[in-house]
């Protein structure tokens, strides 16, 4: 705090208009008109008051729930936002740290790329060329330098990124959220530069949820709550402080531990902060694992091809190679998930059926070794399963804590203009061999897709008809729309119907019971609906990171922000339901596996 | 050169380089493509009005062409503009550099797609035994510049304005399409009704694109039709930089 202030701001305030009743079109704003002009003159205020000073070579960190206020601090700074009262001084060369992928783009190359990011920062093209060599070494990618960056992968990425602010040779350095991406050793570079940027006297502001980096990097931090500055003092004192006041204290020790002491003491990184549904104390223990944040259970996808080609199904619409996950692939994800305090698994595919898995005896083996992954769980259509002996399948059912069974229509004529296939018999044949070998039947369950309006007597006499007893059992005639995916303007067969397309606005909180893995590896924010594995809910690949570090990662936490967009692929998704309904389906905590059906 | 004035310029060059580069991809026919397009609408107008209704004019296709690549510059930059700013939400919400340069590397992209153009009308005047006048080498910069600007202006008008009512983007796409009827590209400004002609003058765009087709067909450098055009594009210009200048401050909060 020796240096003289480089940043100060002097009871700096900012409210924003509520510009949503104009971007809404005009449209919305002419249908509400009277409310659209009152808000015209109504505004959301996010930060109050609020002066600092930032002193020359100091680190500072800036923390705070979701909303507080913090990047819109970052902004101002940066001078893209500008402050609706109060008064500013930046005095020196400033180069914020762009967050993953901004201001790359994916048809350049990594080097083309290195030269874009490089003068959007500030530097001009021969000052990016005369540095080019050493930026290129310090992101250890000089083999992908002449790839296109759409072949990247997120962590690849944010070498990129960081490598080229590694050497703008900045003045003050803006870093909102970056440390929780890339590999151990990358990051472990990030802190080595940055420590040398410290003693070089660069300023560094960072914005982060990782409290673990504000104490062991930050000189100082400042607290914002409410949108006051709440407390700016040494990074030891404000974090405790924090820690005491929010709800982030209580996921500290989520994880029961276990073999995965190494997820890092790295205190509370918490997703859901700001989301006021979600009680966090409550669910500590299932919402957290070392302080980090993680959803109710995952779900595998194994293999992605199947027997059946639904007039309700996405399947045909995929165009991911159909694959199944190589057994490697599948061991770091059991590891991963174990690491991170395991939970309920489920193996059912996206699209697909899990008894086309050549690995699947092997893959049940695998998981009888993780003693944290507490139940195991999928959804099939039984089609497939007479590829198993019966040994094999007595061993699969036997390990199985919940099988649900699709059932594609109870008649001949219903079934095969549901699956496009002419497996009825077959399907009655290969449950009643299920049936036969489960030696606990009350872990089956049934789910009817039906095409045709049926009525609890004619289920139940079908059911007593052909496995003479009741099996507890769901049934629907209408459909999802897969995301929008699917043509719900053209009708189904029969009385079959979609369910009706929505418009949601609002964060959906099916994140929070499951995320998806697909075959190949891929990690998808949400179990849903994501048949092509939209890169949109992307959060990168179980190969490059660990699957918590995903679940964390800036995208993900962009994705449960509910002051950023809704995803386009959620916009019209018809299973989606709004996070303000919480309370109404808090059992899936206790029982994920209600929840999701298998 | 001063650091600040070379930085701009790098950003422009660098900005420049990406569209294009992502305009023809890895495509080796995307040159082509994009020729292709006006080609394209060159005949199905000459189907329509040549061969159909007849339209009582010698060299009618050279006609056509003369008028539609400069249009399709025009037009291409207009229809991009409202997303613009939005594609680059990435960096505009994070970097402080003057977002203008986003504009001007946009339609500096289409300009350059367009000098690419250039050959192709001279195969079709060699094609109906006519060749480039010498007045091209002054008329074409001349004429450029004033479309430049222009262009420049009025996409920036609608970049800006359209963050703040998001219709704007459909909008756009008709009101340009009015524009290609309004403006004497398929017809000559002679064929519009005598007591209708004057009017012709009230679109920006008619003295500009008479002013083309002149220069390519006749090789003759109309100065009325250029001063009327300069000053559209003045104006063009002028607004289109005071309403970005009068928003550019609230465009990262509302990206």
């Amino acid at each position: 705090m020796t240096g003289e202030p480089v940043i100060v701001f002097d009871r700096v305030s900012k409210s924003y208009p509520l510009y949503h009743h104009i971007t809404g079109g005009v449209k919305h704003f002419i249908f509400n008109l009277p409310k659209a002009i009152r808000s015209m003159n109504s505004s959301y205020e996010v930060l109050r008051e609020i002066s600092f000073k930032v002193h020359k070579g100091e680190t500072f960190g800036i923390i705070g729930k979701n909303g507080a206020g913090k990047s819109t601090a970052l902004g101002i700074m940066a001078g893209v936002i500008k402050q609706s009262s109060g008064h500013v001084e930046v005095r020196g060369r400033i180069s914020p740290l762009l967050a993953l992928g901004g201001g790359f783009h994916p048809e350049l190359s990594g080097r083309e790329n290195i030269m874009l990011n490089g003068v959007l920062l500030g530097l001009t093209r021969a000052e990016v060329t005369a540095r080019m060599a050493e930026i290129i070494e310090f992101s250890e990618l000089s083999d992908f330098m002449d790839q296109p960056l759409r072949t990247y992968s997120s962590g690849m990425f944010a070498r990129l990124g960081f490598s080229v602010v590694a050497h703008l040779d900045p003045e003050i350095l803006l870093i909102d959220e970056i440390l929780a991406v890339g590999d151990i050793d990358f990051q472990k570079k990030c802190f080595l530069k940055m420590e040398e940027f410290k003693k070089k006297g660069v300023t560094i502001v960072i914005v982060t949820h990782s409290l673990g980096d504000v104490e062991t990097i930050c000189d100082r931090a400042m607290w914002i709550e409410g949108h006051e500055a709440k407390m700016i003092e040494g990074p030891g004192e404000v974090v405790a402080r924090y820690k005491g006041s929010s709800s982030n204290g209580a996921g500290g020790d989520g994880g029961d531990g276990g073999d995965g002491g190494d997820a890092g003491e790295g205190p509370a990184s918490n997703l859901f902060e700001g989301h006021e549904a979600i009680d966090t104390k409550k669910h500590a223990s299932r919402l957290f694992s070392h302080g980090r944040s993680r959803p109710v259970m995952v779900i595998c996808e194994t293999v992605n091809s199947c027997t059946n080609d639904c007039v309700i199904c996405a399947y045909g619409k995929m165009t991911r190679p159909r694959s199944v996950m190589p057994m490697e692939t599948f061991e770091k994800f059991l590891a991963d998930y174990s690491a991170m305090g395991g939970g309920a698994l489920s193996l059912t595919p996206v699209v697909g059926d899990v008894f086309l898995d050549d690995f699947l005896m092997e893959r049940i083996a695998a998981i009888r070794k993780h003693e944290l992954i507490t139940s195991l769980s999928f959804t099939t259509n039984a089609v497939a399963s007479d590829r198993l002996t019966d040994e094999e399948l007595k061993f699969v059912l036997d390990n199985t804590d919940r099988v649900h069974i699709s059932v594609y229509g109870i008649d001949d004529e219903e079934y095969s203009a549901m699956t496009r296939r002419d497996h009825y018999k077959r399907t009655v044949r290969n449950i009643k061999r299920i049936m036969g070998l489960s030696a606990d039947k009350g872990r089956l369950r049934l789910g009817f897709r039906f095409l045709k309006k049926r009525d609890e007597g004619e289920v139940q006499a079908w059911l007593l008809e052909n496995f003479g007893a009741l099996i507890p059992y769901t049934g629907t005639n209408r459909f999802a729309n897969w995301g929008a995916a699917m043509d719900t303007t053209s009708g189904l067969p029969f009385s079959a119907e979609w369910l009706e397309e929505k418009t949601n606005r609002s964060q959906c909180l099916i994140p929070l019971v499951a995320c998806q893995v697909f075959a190949d590896g891929g990690v998808s924010f949400c179990h849903c609906d994501d048949y092509d594995a939209d890169e949109e809910l992307s959060l990168g690949n179980i190969a490059e990171n660990t699957l918590i570090d995903l679940y964390n990662s800036e995208k993900a936490r962009s994705l449960w922000d509910f002051e950023h967009r809704v995803p386009d692929f959620c916009r019209k998704c018809s299973f989606h339901i709004p996070l303000s309904e919480l309370p109404r389906y808090e059992s899936a905590f206790e029982n994920p596996l209600d929840f999701i059906g298998g | 050169m001063h650091h600040r004035t070379q930085h701009i310029i790098d950003l422009v060059v660098v900005l420049t380089h990406k569209e294009m580069k992502v305009r023809y991809k890895n495509n080796v026919l995307g040159y082509l493509w994009s020729i292709v397009h006006p080609l394209a609408f060159a005949f199905v107008f000459f189907v329509a009005f040549k061969v159909v209704m007849r339209i009582d004019m010698e060299n009618y296709t050279l006609f056509l062409i003369a008028g539609l690549f400069p249009w399709q510059w025009f037009s291409n930059s207009v229809m991009a503009a409202p997303t613009v700013f939005l594609n680059n939400a990435s960096i505009i919400k994070k970097v402080n550099f003057p977002r203008s340069v986003v504009m001007l590397a946009a339609v500096l992209q289409d300009a350059i797609h367009y000098i690419l153009s250039i050959p192709v009308i001279v195969l079709f005047l060699f094609i109906f035994h006519q060749r480039p006048s010498l007045s091209w080498l002054w008329g074409i910069p001349m004429l450029m510049a004033i479309q430049f600007l222009m262009t420049y202006g009025v996409s920036l008008l609608i970049s800006s304005i359209n963050l703040f009512f998001r219709d704007l983007e459909r909008l756009t796409g008709i009101i340009i399409t009015f524009m290609f009827y309004l403006t004497p590209i398929i017809y000559p400004e002679t064929m519009i009704p005598e007591n209708y002609r004057d009017l012709i003058n009230l679109n920006p765009l008619s003295p500009l694109m008479i002013s083309w087709r002149k220069l390519f067909l006749e090789g003759t450098i109309d100065p009325l039709s250029i001063m009327t055009s300069f000053v559209y594009a003045l104006v063009a210009a002028a607004v289109g930089h005071m309403v970005y200048k009068r928003l550019v401050w609230k465009f990262a909060e509302v990206l």
